[in-house]
């Protein structure tokens, strides 16, 4: 008798654990999808756009420059522990890329990581950094995208182990690690400070490499002081706080964004040669010019 | 109860904060032999060569377009060895130290045409110095910085840039 009233009291808890499992997941679910954002008025400018492009480094990702892929139709598999990733054809190839987009599901891709059919995005797609964009920036870089040749390209499947090829518990990763929202001017700071951070935290997204991050994939510690454990195994070295870019001038920073070239005359290897070569050496000397001297300031 | 007074403290501490300070460099390039050691030695003249020619291109220090081409000449001496200082040898590929990806020698066409576009490069540095022209020494050490980030990215283990 004792055994059956405890065995109902296990089924009572596991399902009572279950429901509330499920009620929760919906209302986290239904929290990632909240506010999505609307262009308004906003219009887009192709000249600025790419520029942004080059600004937000999209070529180095959504190129397989390995097999000579053509700019912008993904294909490039990116390892890392949870499995390989393959980035998507970002051309407006209405079958196999962007094209047909809103400009409103291209803004809450890029600012809220979600897709036009309401899907979550893994975040090796920094949306988690490109969240911090004007809505400008966002839309100019969809009319530059707009206006590329259309490449029909079909892409393979993220390659994913279990649990991370479950799509629907990245609502969970969300909540736990993703903060939604546009740059917030600091108005201590100079204007050119803060188009430096805002290029370093938001377009440029220099913290997901330069930032330590938890088992789940989250940034795990002070963003941009370093990570041991970077992508492609990589060691990513800090870019703020005490040891960071020590010695290292504001014409030095400028000159290895430009070039790669270290004060030491070393260059850069691994992804921060790929990162000058699609995105830093194309910036404006300003935008090299604010992003160092951001970097070399005390604040954070 | 105090087992260690102030100084004996110092008298230990300071010779272990020495090798602690050393022995990164002994894990470094001191540590490397043989073929890997030729080859470092000649990446790091390269690289002591780059960063003189870069400070005078950042104006870190007074331009001196005769330095330049000497020392561009110089890169390009060690350029023309760079496939020599790769052979496919079990040391070549797995010597202590080394920071060479073994995809260098899958992909041996393409790290050979990269170490002639330095060559090349390099050579026309050194050309273009003759004249003293800053800008045009300006623009050709960026394409000469170009072809050193290019074989980098691709085929050396990175360090903690």
């Amino acid at each position: 008798m004792l055994h059956f009233h405890r065995m109902r009291l296990i089924v009572f808890i596991l399902t009572a654990s279950a429901s509330i499992l499920v009620v929760a997941h919906f209302a986290v679910d239904l929290s990632a999808r909240s506010n999505p954002l609307t262009p308004g008025e906003v219009r887009g400018d192709i000249e600025r756009g790419a520029y942004l492009i080059r600004l937000a480094g999209c070529v180095s990702c959504h190129t397989d420059v390995e097999n000579d892929g053509i700019p912008l139709t993904g294909g490039r598999r990116i390892v890392s522990a949870f499995g390989t990733f393959v980035s998507p054809n970002i051309t407006p190839d209405e079958e196999t890329g962007i094209g047909g987009w809103s400009d409103e599901q291209f803004l809450n891709a890029l600012t809220r990581g979600l897709s036009p059919d309401g899907d979550h995005y893994y975040p090796a797609f920094p949306y988690t950094s490109y969240t911090q964009m004007t809505v400008q920036d966002v839309i100019d870089l969809k009319a530059y995208l707009d206006s590329v040749d259309p490449v029909s390209q079909e892409v393979s499947m993220h390659d994913l182990s279990f649990p991370f090829n479950v799509r629907g518990l990245l609502s969970w990763w969300k909540l736990l690690f993703f903060d939604a929202g546009e740059y917030v001017v600091d108005n201590q700071q100079t204007e050119a400070w803060n188009r430096g951070a805002y290029i370093v935290h938001g377009t440029g997204h220099c913290g997901e490499c330069h930032s330590p991050r938890k088992f789940l994939g989250g940034i795990g510690g002070p963003t941009l002081s370093g990570n041991s454990n970077g992508p492609d195994d990589e060691t990513v070295p800090p870019l703020k706080g005490k040891r960071a870019l020590d010695g290292w001038t504001l014409e030095d920073v400028v000159f290895a964004l430009e070039l790669g070239v270290k004060p030491d005359g070393d260059s850069f290897s691994g992804s921060m040669g790929e990162v000058v070569d699609d995105s830093t050496a194309y910036y404006s000397e300003k935008d090299r010019a604010v992003v160092a001297e951001y970097l070399l300031s005390k604040e954070p | 109860m105090k087992l260690y007074g102030q100084t004996s403290r110092l008298i230990v501490g300071i010779p272990f904060c020495f090798v602690l300070m050393f022995s990164g460099d002994l894990n470094g390039h001191s540590d490397a032999t043989g073929i890997v050691k030729e080859r470092m030695d000649a990446m790091k003249d390269m690289g002591d060569a780059n960063k003189v020619i870069g400070d005078m291109v950042k104006r870190k220090r007074p331009f001196d377009a005769g330095k330049i081409r000497s020392l561009a000449a110089n890169i390009q001496r060690h350029g023309a060895q760079i496939p020599e200082l790769f052979p496919d040898t079990k040391d070549s590929r797995e010597g202590h130290a080394t920071e060479a990806k073994p995809i260098i020698w899958e992909q041996w066409e393409r790290f050979e045409s990269l170490s002639n576009d330095l060559k090349r490069e390099s050579e026309k540095l050194s050309d273009i110095a003759v004249d003293g022209d800053e800008s045009a020494i300006r623009k050709q050490y960026v394409a000469l910085a170009k072809t050193c980030r290019g074989c980098h990215k691709k085929y050396r283990r990175p360090k903690d840039d």
